[in-house]
């Protein structure tokens, strides 16, 4: 019974683990062009292991470099790359996989590809004030105001600072 | 009695067993994703039906024109074809305008788990996606998948917390976060395993059934 068990449990993993080809295909069959990726895929993403002064975050990756020949010839050929934000180690850590914020992945790779726009897609309106109504713009001084006094809290430092 | 039993039990057990592997994925899935389908504020405008006024909605927001009001005029007024017209000269107009803007652009677009929940976010996404890289718009898309992968290690039993908006990761962590070709193995190694056990059952049930020289327990 436990092998039943097992093969549920794979099953999920491999749901959960096709997220990234879900989105080529639904892409695909609304007419345009995807292929999926990892960060790991032609050494996209390389990363080195996130030192936190406070706490031991095991293998999150901070993304040093950025490989971005790979997605500009994706762009070029017309191909919308989609990117799993999973990165790769550097050097002798060649064989290490590190989970990479997707926020963090996002700014990065627009920096590196020297994008026009970057868009988070999320299920809030925005960065909100402490009365819970939405900031349209911010400067870059506000962010670090707004974090330090903990208006910017949690999934939403990620994606501000991009870093 | 008991003999009768055994086999009505064993025969549903190999009923189950078949069943299971007829499963198709995408039949499990639908599901689990409908079930956690909530509504999110932000995306309402991809779940427009037209795709010309998705692709208006995808475009003017990319362009930081506000084309809300626009996009609601060409829904409101359905009734008179005059007015339709308009909207619609209006919101083309709109559309080739940042459709101009935006050729030959690159634009990243990090799409976060928390929104795709449900199957209908996902496809206006997708078309989204398709409208602008017709019209010539370079989009890199950068998916997240926090909630999915939070699901899976519960089910898994490892425990995973947040540090300053970043899941502390450990090697487990990090492996269902990517799952990794070699859970797809598994899968095909678990398949195999619950053929041989139908092919086992199968036998014992013959087997029975010769042994005492009766096909179907009759009482």
């Amino acid at each position: 019974m436990r092998n039943i068990f097992n093969f549920f449990f794979f099953k999920t993993v491999v749901l959960c683990g096709s997220v990234n080809k879900e989105i080529s295909s639904a892409i695909c069959s609304a007419g345009g062009r995807a292929i999926g990726i990892s960060g790991r895929d032609d050494s996209l993403l390389q990363c080195i292991k996130q030192h936190d002064d406070k706490f031991d975050l095991g293998f999150v990756g901070q993304v040093q470099n950025v490989n971005t020949n790979l997605l500009q010839q994706l762009l070029d050929a017309g191909i919308c790359p989609v990117v799993s934000p999973i990165g790769t180690g550097i050097n002798e850590e060649k064989n290490i996989a590190y989970n990479v914020n997707a926020d963090v992945a996002a700014g990065r790779i627009a920096g590196e590809l020297k994008a026009a726009r970057v868009l988070f897609l999320t299920d809030i309106a925005g960065v909100l004030d402490k009365q819970m109504e939405l900031l349209p713009t911010l400067s870059v001084e506000d962010i670090q105001k707004l974090i330090d006094d903990e208006t910017i809290t949690g999934g939403m430092i990620p994606k501000v600072r991009c870093n | 009695m008991l003999q009768s039993l055994s086999l009505v039990l064993l025969y549903t057990l190999g009923l189950l067993l078949l069943l299971l592997l007829l499963i198709k994925p995408t039949e499990s899935f639908a599901p689990i994703f409908s079930s956690s389908c909530k509504s999110h504020s932000c995306l309402s405008s991809s779940s427009v039906s037209s795709s010309c006024v998705t692709t208006a909605a995808a475009l003017s927001t990319l362009s930081a024109v506000a084309a809300d009001n626009n996009s609601n005029d060409s829904n409101n007024s359905n009734n008179n074809s005059n007015d339709d017209d308009v909207a619609f000269a209006a919101a083309a107009l709109q559309v080739a305008d940042a459709a101009g803007k935006l050729r030959g652009q690159t634009i990243v677009v990090k799409y976060g788990g928390n929104a795709m929940t449900s199957p209908e976010l996902k496809t206006g996404f997708c078309q989204d996606v398709a409208a602008l890289q017709k019209i010539g718009v370079r989009v890199v898309v950068v998916h997240g998948g926090g909630p999915q992968i939070s699901n899976m290690l519960e089910k898994v039993g490892v425990e995973t917390r947040f540090e300053g908006g970043f899941r502390v990761s450990s090697t487990e962590v990090v492996e269902v976060a990517e799952s990794k070709k070699v859970y797809l193995n598994l899968e095909e190694r678990e398949r195999e395993t619950c053929c041989a056990l139908i092919f086992l059952f199968y036998i014992i049930f013959t087997h029975h059934c010769n042994d005492k020289n009766t096909k179907f327990p009759s009482k």
